[in-house]
């Protein structure tokens, strides 16, 4: 095997490390306050003319166990389908996953699909956190990844608390796509 | 009398597009479950504007000693409760008084459906500042039914050509693809435990 290869699944391993110990260190609150921050959040975005609608489309499913599921638009994203809208035509759904033990939140996973116009060059672009395993592959699959347009193509992305994932795709990411 | 229903959120909403100084005025309507009302609203509060909340019993208060407590609060909202004891008479003069309650909160009346009606009969004047800004709370509609938790079990089940079994099966033998769909998978199917 190529050194340089074995480089970069060192580093691989090295960026996991990272992701782990943020999401073991990063605590939220507790799911119904976060779900509520989202939701101003949200708001926030219509009000200032970022996104034509979303709070309406948020929903929560709280576990007697502490997990929590919030959801915005469907699971899985299809044309058509109610979801966050841009001025822009692209489109936004997400899920996120929490486990609580009642005062805090811990990241379990999320996703973030950001369905695009097809003049603007690629599909979509879909922010993922998966779920923790015992035995994967970081250099092909890190935990944290952004697909370009791609479902086979993981690039590695920083974990983030959902909100501010939100925020860089309301304002980095989707502005690139406006015609 | 007429009301809308609305969920606390939207409630705070108004309070937040509230100029800044202006006293602003807004009735609840309905059975007062007063901790689980008061703590939504504190919650919200503190989210959506940072601000505090204020809570006066009025029960035994009179209308000079309500403007006086208002007075001394600097809260950014101010909910009263408790009206159900006050006379036809103290509605009346809480009337004649309106202008001494302008002291730059909001202010949030929380009332039984026959005192509000009282209320509202013998106070016209501030009947006509709470314009339409009289509410029964709503429950907060975000809560996922039972059919938005089929429909996405459904589009799962359609999408990945596999049944809930299957999935909780893969779960229970750590064999299952850590993608976020199937955490969510287990959560929908209250089976979350499985997830490590």
């Amino acid at each position: 095997m190529p050194a340089e290869f074995l480089d970069s699944s060192r580093a691989a391993k090295g960026l996991e490390t990272r992701t782990e110990a943020y999401l073991t260190q990063t605590l939220l609150p507790p799911p119904r306050e976060y779900f509520a921050k989202i939701r101003i959040y949200l708001q926030r975005m219509t009000d200032t003319k970022r996104t034509t609608n979303g709070v309406h489309l948020l929903s929560q499913l709280n576990l007697e166990n502490g997990d929590s599921q919030i959801n915005a638009g469907p699971t899985i994203f299809k044309e058509p389908c109610e979801s966050i809208r841009f001025r822009s035509g692209a489109q936004l759904s997400f899920g996120i996953t929490l486990r609580s033990d009642g005062r805090n939140a811990r990241l379990l996973s999320y996703r973030f699909y950001l369905s695009l116009l097809p003049a603007s060059g690629l599909r979509f672009v879909r922010i993922d956190l998966n779920a923790p395993k015992d035995d994967y592959d970081p250099l092909h699959v890190p935990r944290c990844h952004l697909h370009p347009g791609f479902e086979g193509i993981h690039i590695p992305f920083p974990v983030m608390e959902p909100i501010a994932v939100l925020d860089r795709i309301v304002h980095v990411v989707e502005p690139h796509f406006v015609p | 009398m007429t009301s809308n229903s609305a969920p606390i959120f939207e409630i705070v909403r108004l309070i937040d597009l509230q100029p800044t100084g202006e006293t602003g005025f807004c009735m609840l309507v309905g059975p007062l479950a007063k901790l689980h009302l008061i703590q939504e609203l504190q919650e919200e509060l503190s989210i959506q504007i940072e601000g505090s909340l204020a809570v006066i019993d009025v029960k035994g208060e009179t209308v000079l000693s309500l403007v006086e407590q208002l007075r001394t609060k600097s809260e950014a909202v101010i909910l009263m409760y408790g009206f159900d004891s006050w006379n036809d008479g103290v509605f009346a003069s809480l009337d004649i008084n309106r202008s001494m309650l302008e002291n730059g909160s909001f202010l949030v009346f929380s009332l039984d459906l026959r005192t509000a009606g009282r209320f509202l009969d013998n106070a016209p004047n501030i009947r006509s500042f709470l314009g339409a800004n009289i509410f029964t709370v709503a429950p907060d509609p975000s809560a996922m039914s039972a059919n938005e938790i089929a429909d996405r079990l459904a589009q799962l089940r359609n999408y990945y050509k596999l049944s809930d079994a299957e999935i909780i099966h893969q779960a229970a033998n750590r064999s299952l693809a850590p993608d976020p769909h199937f955490i969510e998978w287990l959560v929908l199917l209250e089976r979350s435990d499985l997830a490590r």
